[in-house]
């Protein structure tokens, strides 16, 4: 008897940053096979580190990601005040809070509106979406705005930014210039309410998925910059213990390097895990708001990242503006770091999840050794655990239907491709 | 008074990707105080927001395809027939999907033009390729005329 093979590929897929692909094979009637390739070139970043003064680590990193470069600037300003040996208190450590805020919302901002929401309408993208609710596009637009301009006012510009700098910023925006800021991040966080109710009535699949989460956590706050790093399956360890605990790998099928708890496996980063790690650290009229949204303490269906997603829009909004309320110009706006020979380590939440580095540091103050982790890489096994489950529990859908909820199953995460290369065209085979 | 703004698009590190930039660069020191001239974007959403508080948007950016390297075409107005660049460009296509958004939301300008230079070379590093390099001082030259259609008075 033949065999009957159906494959579903998807050969660049769409919305999503980067490039990559999605192939899943079926083979008479059974799921054999489900990968998400990414095929964009190694970018070769950690190379180009080595030799260079630390100093320049948040310039060169920066260039990684347009979309959450701040995420880079940070893990890299805090590794290499680890191998200093210094930590940064008062009104610096609040700025590089407030300027993650800002990135917090231009990137949750533009996946929710312009790369998820259409998923759920079944359009076809944020055209479509525009076509059919333009104020509700209007209403993103206008939100992302005001998180670039949060960046622009403290990093000096909105794409890689080029005020932070180990030990600071370079030069400390004036009281004034935030205060300005605050009537729009005001109206911003009305409008992450009117978002977080919006999203809530879209039509999720009910599933739950046993995921391992991994985030930071703070004794005080919802993380950003600072935190243990933990997980919901025992995990708690300073980011100097990541090499211990953690390990990457390759597979043959992405130029991304995966990564896994040592003698464990897979893991997921990003919203979901850092909601359900954090939802007592964030401020209680947040936590009522995610009630009122429909979500419990944790949130384990990754359709449901949009609305997470929401609740930490909302969240950006509101500690962006507690930070500038109180706020006062730092003098001066940086310390010096005298470089020493060791190494540092630092691990900050990108809005997709932590983001690991390491630096070996030599007594010139080189880099002779970088290591960047971003979470796209950590949460690639997951993704395809995730697509296994969808692709098994729709073998009936016909190709373009089951096509649609594997992306959106990728979508869910958030992906970063240009990141991890370290996104997509699909292949279904029923052979 | 008609307010005029001139986009550079692209990516100042493939090749002739930088053609837009390097026009902006160009067009700034003829454009005169009266006209904007601004460097693109690098998302959608960020390429609309250049569209704004303006009465006229004239974009500039490289093709790959759709003619001889070198040559400059003003693009339709609606981008879904524009020659596709993605394997070219990590800015993907920003100004193509602002244009739509803009004009499923209402939000383009009265008055909007897009001239592309086609373009041959766009490896990571490269210098503008000669056919391109040739054609900057006609795309000036076509861009300020229309800048001027635009600004009748």
């Amino acid at each position: 008897m033949a065999v009957e093979t159906r494959t579903i590929r998807v050969d660049y897929l769409a919305r999503v940053e980067g490039e990559g692909s999605l192939y899943v094979r079926f083979r008479d009637g059974a799921l054999e096979d489900v990968r998400l390739a990414i095929f964009e070139p190694p970018r070769f970043f950690e190379a180009f580190l080595r030799g260079r003064a630390l100093a320049e680590a948040p310039d060169i990193t920066a260039r990684i990601c347009g979309i959450c470069p701040v995420a880079y600037q940070m893990s890299a300003v805090h590794a290499m005040e680890s191998a200093a040996g210094i930590v940064l208190g008062g009104q610096i450590r609040a700025l590089r809070r407030l300027i993650y805020c800002g990135e917090w919302i231009e990137s949750h901002v533009l996946h929710i509106y312009m790369l998820h929401a259409p998923d759920f309408l079944g359009l076809p993208d944020a055209v479509q979406l525009a076509r059919t609710h333009g104020d509700l596009v209007r209403q993103g637009l206008r939100m992302k705005k005001i998180g670039n301009a949060l960046i622009e006012a403290i990093g000096g510009r909105a794409i890689h930014p080029v005020n932070v700098r180990v030990g600071g910023f370079w030069k400390a925006p004036a009281q004034d210039h935030l205060h300005a800021l605050l009537p729009d991040l005001r109206w911003g966080r009305d409008a992450a309410i009117k978002t977080l109710q919006f999203v809530a009535t879209l039509p999720t699949p009910d599933v739950e998925q046993e995921y391992e989460f991994v985030s930071l956590r703070h004794p005080h706050e919802y993380p950003l910059n600072e935190g243990h790093i933990v997980s919901s399956g025992g995990i708690g360890i300073t980011p100097q213990e990541w090499p211990a605990v953690f390990e990457e790998f390759q597979v043959r099928h992405s130029s991304a390097l995966h990564a896994r708890v040592k003698a464990r496996g897979a893991y997921l980063t990003g919203p979901l895990a850092r909601y359900s790690l954090n939802f007592d650290r964030l401020p209680p009229a947040i936590q009522q708001a995610a009630r009122d949204a429909g979500l419990g303490e944790t949130c384990r269906n990754p359709f449901k990242s949009i609305v997470v997603r929401a609740v930490e829009t909302l969240f950006a909004f509101d500690e962006a503006i507690r930070i500038i309320e109180q706020y006062q110009e730092p003098t001066p706006s940086f310390v010096a770091v005298e470089p020493r020979n060791a190494t540092g380590h630092a691990a900050t939440e990108a809005p997709r999840g932590l983001l690991y580095q390491r630096y070996d540091i030599d007594g010139e103050g080189l880099i002779a050794h970088a290591q960047i982790v971003p979470p796209t890489s950590q949460n690639q096994a997951t993704i395809e655990r995730d697509l296994w489950r969808v692709a098994e529990h729709g073998q009936g859908m016909v190709d373009s239907e089951l096509q649609a909820l594997c992306e959106q199953s990728i979508r869910n995460h958030d992906p970063c491709i240009s990141c991890a290369t370290h996104f997509l065209d699909l292949t279904v085979d029923r052979a | 008074m008609m307010r005029v703004r001139i986009i550079g698009a692209g990516h100042s590190d493939r090749g002739d990707d930088a053609c837009g930039l390097v026009a902006a660069d160009m067009l700034r020191r003829v454009a005169g105080p009266d006209i904007d001239v601004v460097d693109g974007a690098a998302d959608a959403a960020a390429m609309l927001a250049l569209f704004e508080d303006v009465d006229g948007v004239i974009a500039v950016d490289c093709a790959r395809g759709g003619g001889t390297p070198g040559d400059i075409v003003r693009l339709p107005a609606d981008p879904a027939k524009w020659p596709k660049s993605r394997a070219s460009s990590s800015h993907g296509n920003a100004l193509a999907d602002a244009v739509a958004l803009g004009e499923a939301l209402g939000a383009l300008p009265p008055r909007f033009a897009v001239f592309a230079v086609v373009g041959t070379d766009f490896t990571l590093g490269a210098p503008l390729s000669p056919a391109v390099q040739a054609a900057l001082p006609n795309l000036i030259r076509t861009v300020m005329q229309e800048a001027a259609c635009m600004k009748p008075n």
